[in-house]
């Protein structure tokens, strides 16, 4: 069960260097050990610190066969993003987790995913 | 400034000689890119290095070259023969200033200077016209206006490829990528963007406040090089550049992919994805790539933010050249001096710890011995250059004597990476050019009388280097005419070298070649017979303590063999005496030593295993007073693909010999090559045992068919 449970992290403020260890250590506590989906909408401000961090979450929780996604963003982190074309690969179209999916194999669940993003693509 | 100019000297000769082997290669059709660059990067350093040394003449005639070179280079014009060879007179005129710098810097000298004026214009003529291309001239980036004056005509699909790594504390000085994406999006329009995060640890390991980013970048641009650059400026030494302008060679790409082997994969994907090279160009960096790549550990030097295209193609050469080191000749000298003393020293050592008759000191001496011994090898080595270098030399000499005698001629090279004494290597120089000239002059045939006889169209002459037994040989080969026997015996009789009567094998006639005064060319040319003949070539590698050997069959071509010491400095020797005289011989030429048996020697000749080897006493040859004792022993010894017995009294062993030449009073000396000092202190001599050998084939000649032999090749 514990395999399957999902975690929102909710970040707001800044997403930057200044804090970076902070959020380094947030995103560490869940990483890798659940899906996790992340709210950046209250986020104000962003650099490329925040942007590594993001980049290293998804690349960690993909090699340990969870989602990482971000649920919603601002327009701070989408202008930020879009700059280093990086669209594509941290901002997907948000699929939304229904209760269906709650105990599907994760195997199955990545499948499920593809497919949201290739319709709103 | 005298010591400046000898470097600049010296490096400019180098440079040429560079610029010759990638200007010949490029002629017979067998060069890459690179090869084009190198040429390119040659002229550009002499002309900067010029600069430097305010040689205003030679700056200039080079900045034409350096023109040219870059077009061909841009493969804006392709190379053609007449191309390369104006590009060839050119390097021969700079040549000709290096060797006139005194009257260069006094004022000038009307008749060079005229002389220049024509090849520049001959070389500017080849150039496409301004309009036509943009001169854009890398070496000057930094100054603007000139950078500023490229200007990319078809912008439509010429992509800037800008790739950057950012240092590790980017961050934490206060700067941000975006900051630089932006700019950049400032000077044109960033058609392409990806991001890599190649160099990123883990999440547990990673430091949050460092940068992990790199970005590859395909930007649209008009803007200058420098100033794309000057984007960078705050970051130059906080990030690894490569700024690929638009039209960038393959081998700028290549040297940049070099740097990441790791990523080259992923580079080349977004390199696809950007559309920057064409399939083909991809497909052919992709094959690089998968090569291993060794070297990069080093490339760390070039990390700075003027890698841009000329540098990163030189990335390669500065990462060689620091592992080299530029040592005074002086200083090796005095350096294997000094290990020529310790060597002696460590023999005496040891001979007195033998006749202590204390094991732990007799034991500590030969870990001595051994060190030393190794010290000897490695400071030997520091003086080998591989003779590659010198042979190639040569690819000038026959292109242009093959031009001037309207002969084709290929010269083929093998054993390049034989390695030989840098003393012997320089005296080599000139008694190979000659035997090179001569081969061409008299021994290849026309085009026509080659077909007529069934030969191949173009000849060829070959030069060959390889070890054998302790020396190096050297082959100079040749599938022309081969040496007109009848001929070198007439003239022989005429110079009264030999009688008119006197019986000669075909190969003692060969030799005969190596006496002074000895021309058989009826027609003195440019090239050869210009009385400077084969006994100055024998003089010069008897010199070096070699020998020479003439080869030939009628109508198939002749073949000379040059056999060279691999040093002159020190060798291991096996040290005999006779009476209290001690000797040395090479322990390279020892085959065997025996016990001689009188049951076993008649007259000069040792049955040995049923074959009989000629033998000489060197009690005889030297004319010692001392009783021969009851037990003699025979060295066998070999050189030259002969063998032959020098018989002695003792046997001593092996024994590392400093060679000490003789004075010129003992030159005429036949059967010593040199002396050495052993351990005792005493003087022992050397034997040349080339010539005892030689010697005891004629004695045994003489003694079988008293015959008078003319005194062929006096011994060196």
């Amino acid at each position: 069960m514990s395999a399957n449970h999902s975690v929102v992290l909710s970040l707001d403020g800044d997403l930057t260097i200044y804090r970076a260890s902070e959020i380094r250590d947030l995103l560490m506590a869940h990483i890798g050990k659940s899906d996790v989906d992340c709210d950046l909408t209250m986020v104000s401000d962003m650099d490329s610190s925040g942007l590594q961090l993001l980049y290293m979450a998804l690349q960690e929780s993909s090699q340990a066969g969870f989602s990482f996604r971000i649920s919603g963003h601002s327009a701070v982190v989408h202008d930020f993003v879009h700059l280093f074309r990086l669209q594509d690969t941290l901002l997907q179209p948000v699929a939304i987790r229904d209760d269906a999916k709650k105990g599907i194999d994760l195997q199955d669940a990545s499948p499920a995913l593809t497919e949201v993003e290739v319709i709103n693509g | 400034m005298d010591e400046v100019m000898a470097v600049f000297v010296h490096e400019v000769h180098e440079k040429l000689d560079e610029m010759e082997a990638g200007l010949l290669a490029l002629e017979q059709g067998n060069a890459d890119d690179e090869t084009l660059n190198g040429i390119f990067r040659a002229a550009h350093t002499i002309k900067g290095s010029s600069g430097v040394v305010e040689l205003t003449a030679i700056e200039e005639f080079t900045h034409v070259l350096e023109n040219l070179l870059d077009q061909l280079r841009e493969q804006k014009i392709s190379p053609n023969p007449t191309l390369i060879g104006h590009v060839l007179q050119g390097c021969d005129y700079i040549r000709l200033l290096v060797e006139n710098i005194p009257a260069l810097q006094s004022g000038d000298l009307p008749q060079l200077r005229a002389h220049g004026e024509v090849l520049a214009a001959q070389l500017e003529s080849m150039l496409l016209a301004p309009g036509q291309c943009a001169n854009d001239n890398f070496s000057d980036a930094d100054d603007t206006t000139q950078a500023d004056a490229i200007v990319v005509t078809d912008s439509s699909d010429r992509l800037w490829h800008v790739s950057i790594r950012f240092g590790l504390d980017v961050l934490q000085l206060g700067m941000d990528p975006a900051a630089f994406i932006q700019q950049l999006n400032s000077l044109g329009e960033i058609r392409h963007c990806a991001t890599v995060f190649d160099t990123m640890p883990s999440m547990s390991e990673m430091n949050p406040e460092a940068c992990y980013m790199g970005l590859e970048i395909g930007l649209q641009s008009e803007a200058s090089l420098a100033s794309i650059q000057r984007v960078f400026d705050f970051i130059a030494d906080d990030c690894q550049l490569f700024i690929m302008p638009p039209g960038s060679p393959l081998s700028s790409y290549q040297s940049w992919l070099a740097n990441f082997p790791n990523e080259a994969a992923h580079l080349l994907q977004i390199l696809q994805a950007f559309g920057t090279l064409d399939a083909a160009s991809l497909a052919h960096l992709q094959g690089e790539s998968s090569e291993p790549q060794n070297d990069t550990v080093e490339t760390q030097a070039i990390q700075s933010a003027t890698a841009y295209s000329p540098a990163a193609n030189s990335n390669k050469r500065p990462t060689q050249e620091s592992k080299l080191l530029r040592v005074d000749a002086e200083k090796l000298d005095r350096l294997i001096d000094l290990v020529g003393e310790l060597v002696i020293a460590g023999a005496s050592t040891q001979l007195l710890a033998r006749h202590s008759g204390q094991t732990a000191l007799t034991e500590a001496a030969a870990v001595m011995s051994r060190l030393v011994e190794g010290v000897r090898d490695s400071a030997l080595q520091l003086r080998m250059v591989t003779i590659g270098e010198t042979f190639n030399r040569f690819q000038r000499v026959v292109r242009d004597c093959a031009r001037e005698t309207g002969k084709q001629i290929n010269l083929s090279i093998t054993g390049g990476q034989t390695e030989l004494d840098k003393t012997v290597v320089e005296g080599l120089a000139d008694p190979l050019l000659h035997l090179i000239r001569n081969s061409i002059d008299h021994g290849i045939e026309s085009p026509t009388v080659r077909l007529e006889k069934g030969k191949p169209e173009s000849g060829t002459v070959s030069l060959k280097a390889y070890h054998d037994s302790g020396s190096v040989v050297i082959e100079i080969s040749d599938d022309g005419n081969g040496l007109n026997t009848e001929r070198i015996r007439q003239k022989a009789i005429e110079r009264g070298l030999i009688e008119a009567g006197q019986v000669l094998s075909e190969h003692e006639i060969h030799m005969l070649i190596f006496e002074p005064g000895f021309s058989t060319a009826e027609q003195v040319t440019n090239l050869s017979g210009r009385g400077v003949g084969m006994d100055v070539v024998k003089k010069n590698i008897g010199n070096l303590r070699g020998s020479i050997e003439a080869h030939s069959q009628a109508g198939q071509g002749s073949r000379f063999v040059l056999r060279l010491p691999l040093t002159l400095a020190i060798i291991d020797g096996f040290l005999v005496s006779i009476g209290k005289a001690s000797y040395v011989i090479p322990l390279n030429n020892v085959v065997e030593c025996l016990e001689l048996r009188s049951d076993e020697a008649q007259g000069n000749v040792l049955h040995l295993r049923g074959k009989a080897l000629p033998f000489l006493r060197l009690r005889e040859q030297f004319t010692a007073n001392s009783q021969a004792p009851r037990r003699e022993n025979v060295v066998v010894v070999q050189a030259a693909g002969h063998r032959a017995g020098i018989v002695v009294d003792q046997l001593h062993g092996e024994f590392q010999t400093v060679i000490k030449p003789l004075s010129s009073l003992f030159r005429h000396l036949q059967g010593v090559a040199g002396s050495t000092i052993i351990g005792s202190g005493e003087v022992a001599l050397i034997l040349d045992v080339q010539s005892l050998i030689r010697k005891s084939m004629n004695n045994e000649m003489k003694h079988h068919h008293g015959l008078r032999l003319a005194q062929l090749a006096p011994s060196a």
